[in-house]
């Protein structure tokens, strides 16, 4: 028996920029599994499972998904969580498809920064291995920081790579300008204060289905997710071999060997500028030494959005790639995009998705 | 959705591993204990960790370890660097979860082997049920307060009030459990009770007392799930997981109170039953004391057992209490029930439900020692999780499925 293709047929949203005072993480979560079913005009008996990315750091809960599979639209029906990302998330949620196992899978992830009493970044320094990094004031942040500084002194021009970040964020974010992103103050040298999104609430969902069902919908090309290791220390930040091979993981799945040409528009992650510019060539966005010049010029194919510097919600945000790839090739902007989705560290976890108008 | 889909291809487990249970303060180390039973499974599989496609890390709740997102500093330590790795979590029934991940890699075509692994230390950060108390809701549930020993206590009450289960029954389910637990070399707790033993033993809530509980375990434990392609000739032989699903209940345990379409209420497992009907149909099984030979069921106190047996299709709802007093789910009995010694004996939670699969391929290997089940062919494994609130299900069979 050969694997079933696999189809997005439904997304939804909840959450912004300005936090809800009235809306908890449970109804927010809520709002965003409803509207992905009604999306796809379908019900929640409709559904053979549901797949959480759910972080008990993020959300403060010993056991998150106790409380917030419910609001997903688990009760009474298969559910798992995976922790890790929700880019494994919606790995899982694809392989579990293809396996024939499910038909339908609704996958939420989320993130309320503005329910964490001490900043989301004190929370994420938790994670830091507990013995070296965490007294050495490791942070999602902090790391993010120090791949900036090793990306930039890397590029063998430090100063152009300030300066393409700082274009680059002006790009992403209309509302300034270069010159005042490279005024803004600093947050963690040497990214500055408008390179860096805002924490922001949001819940998101994803229905998949067996595209042999027939439902209209957006197709998954491929998926692919690579680790690396924990310790900043002995990892290569400024050179992503992992990114490479998960990218070429879902490009191999998705039959993509020109990727230049055969990708309309990409929604790469860019937790910072210097994360976005290291992922355009292991992406095929350009090749390698293009990287700092088209971060200078923008191009109208990486993050037409406006990116993650709209606000990003901690650990589950990055869905959001994967929602607007998907409104992209609705909306007729794109026949193929790709998304990119990290978590962990200085993108420690890479996810890649290639998604297709339907086939 | 309830109709039975078509697998698109079989998933074996070829090789696993478990560290000897013990106390924490005995144990190695959280990275010390994944890497032995990750070897001890890899061996047993006749591969190396270069043979491995993906990982799949069981790691339940980070309060216990004191350490958030651990699978973030671990892969280093499995050898596990640039391959695809994610990690599960879903409380004690993560170590199935686990598995049922896995089963997808390898069932979707993606992937031809996969190393699902994980380790705990359950009192490393204090006692358990401190940080258990965290688990509930903070305004209406937690203050009660609930622990998982009060959560189950309520279970016990209602469903003694419910069918007549006694304490003496009670303590007939830990003097199996034990008696099993000292025959398996890798238990946690292997000493052998009387039913004066545990009825003279002290309250933990009424009617659970200290030995009608499970104890608080370190350890690691590890699977090698493979295609059948893939299945090296010199390794132990495959047993095929032919059916695995998991269901969840609702969050607050108010909300479980009142009988169910299905006849359930919180005296029963009504999301076991319904976790289990899905892996069955999947796994052909329509008569389970027919056509499965044992039960490695997550019960981590003694009348979770017995609502268990029935969940599981084994007893109807309200009989299985007479029946453990009957010696029906003895070793020896006509379906032996946790032959391991079960949660009763050993519980390092993010593993706990993935030891239960590994007792089941073991038991279904013959590998299983002097707790082997005689002729055991077929052996269903199930997972608990958060308030008695996720449960899950895998059927492990020493038969290769038809192609």
């Amino acid at each position: 028996m050969s694997a079933p293709k696999v189809r997005i047929v439904g997304i939804g949203e909840a959450g912004g920029a300005i936090p809800d005072p009235e809306a908890s993480l449970e109804t927010t979560i809520f709002a965003a599994a409803s509207a992905a079913l009604a999306d796809a005009g379908l019900r929640r008996d409709d559904l053979d499972g549901i797949v959480l990315a759910a972080s008990d750091q993020t959300d403060g809960r010993a056991i998150s998904s106790m409380l917030t599979s419910g609001p997903a639209g688990a009760y009474l029906n298969d559910e798992i969580n995976a922790a890790s990302s929700p880019g494994h998330a919606l790995a899982l949620a694809w392989m579990q498809v293809l396996s024939g196992t499910h038909r339908r899978v609704l996958i939420s992830s989320w993130g309320k920064a503005s329910e964490s009493t001490f900043g989301v970044q004190a929370a994420e320094r938790l994670s830091a291995e507990p013995f070296y990094e965490r007294d050495g004031g490791a942070s999602a942040l902090a790391a993010a920081a120090i791949q900036a500084s090793v990306h930039r002194a890397a590029s063998g021009d430090p100063e152009k790579a300030a300066r393409a970040a700082a274009a680059l964020a002006a790009r992403n974010n209309t509302t300034v300008t270069a010159e005042a992103v490279a005024g803004s103050d600093y947050v963690a040298s040497p990214l500055r204060r408008l390179e860096v999104p805002a924490e922001i609430d949001g819940a998101f969902s994803l229905l998949l289905e067996r595209a042999d069902i027939g439902s209209e919908g957006v197709d998954i090309g491929g998926i692919g997710w690579r680790s690396d290791i924990g310790r900043l220390g002995e990892r290569s930040l400024g050179r992503l071999e992992h990114l490479d091979h998960a990218v070429a993981d879902a490009y191999g799945r998705a039959g993509i060997d020109d990727p230049g040409g055969q990708v309309d528009t990409w929604y790469l992650h860019d937790y910072t500028p210097d994360a976005e510019v290291l992922a355009y060539t292991p992406f095929g966005v350009c090749a390698a030494g293009d990287a700092l010049d088209l971060a200078l010029e923008g191009s109208a194919k990486v993050n037409p959005d406006g990116g993650s510097l709209r606000g990003e919600a901690p650990f589950g945000g990055p869905l959001r790639k994967v929602l607007e790839a998907t409104r992209a090739i609705r909306g007729g902007s794109a026949g193929r995009a790709v998304a990119h989705l990290t978590t962990g560290f200085a993108g420690q976890f890479q996810t890649a998705v290639v998604l297709e108008a339907k086939s | 959705m309830s109709d039975v889909l078509q697998l698109n291809r079989p998933v074996a487990a070829v090789g696993v591993g478990q560290t000897p249970f013990t106390s924490t303060d005995k144990a190695g180390t959280y990275v010390e204990m994944l890497q032995r039973s990750a070897s001890e499974a890899l061996d047993s599989a006749s591969l190396s960790i270069d043979d491995i496609d993906a990982v799949v890390l069981a790691l339940a709740p980070e309060a216990l370890m004191g350490v958030n997102h651990a699978e973030r500093w671990c892969i280093e330590n499995l050898g596990a660097r640039d391959k695809p790795v994610l990690r599960i979590q879903t409380g004690g029934a993560t170590g199935l979860s686990a598995v049922q991940a896995g089963f997808s890699h390898v069932a979707s075509g993606l992937y031809e082997r996969v190393l699902v692994v994980g380790a705990d230390r359950v009192r490393e950060s204090g006692d358990a049920q401190k940080i258990f108390n965290k688990i509930w809701d903070p305004f209406y549930e937690r203050p009660l307060p609930f622990t998982t020993i009060t959560m189950i206590a309520m279970s016990a009450v209602r469903y003694m009030a419910k069918y007549g289960l006694t304490e003496k029954q009670m303590a007939r389910v830990s003097v199996k459990a034990h008696h099993n637990g000292a025959l398996n070399p890798n238990a946690h707790i292997r000493k052998e009770v009387s039913i004066e033993d545990v009825l003279d033993s002290r309250y933990l809530a009424w009617p659970i007392k200290l030995l009608d509980a499970c104890p608080q375990s370190a350890g690691g434990c590890a699977v090698v799930l493979s295609s059948a392609d893939a299945v090296k000739p010199e390794a132990q032989s495959p047993a095929w997981v032919t059916g695995i699903s998991m269901a969840g209940e609702s969050y607050f345990i108010g909300d479980r109170l009142e009988v169910s379409e299905r006849g359930y209420d919180y005296g029963d497992a009504e999301a076991l039953a319904v976790a289990a009907e899905r892996a069955y149909a999947m796994a052909g099984i329509t008569d389970p004391k027919s056509q499965i030979d044992a039960i490695e069921t997550y019960a981590s106190f003694t009348p979770v057992e017995v609502h268990n047996a029935e969940a599981l299709g084994f007893a109807d709802l309200g009989t299985a209490g007479p029946l453990f007093e009957e010696g029906f789910f003895d070793l020896d009995g006509e379906i032996p029930l946790n032959p391991s010694g079960g949660v009763i004996c050993t519980n390092p939670i993010s593993v706990t439900a993935m030891v239960r699969f590994v007792e089941a391929v073991l038991q279904v290997q013959g590998n299983a020692g002097a707790h082997q089940v005689e002729g055991a062919k077929t052996v269903v494994a199930t997972g608990a999780g958060g308030s008695h609130q996720f449960f899950n299900v895998a059927v492990v069979t020493s038969e290769e499925p038809k192609k």
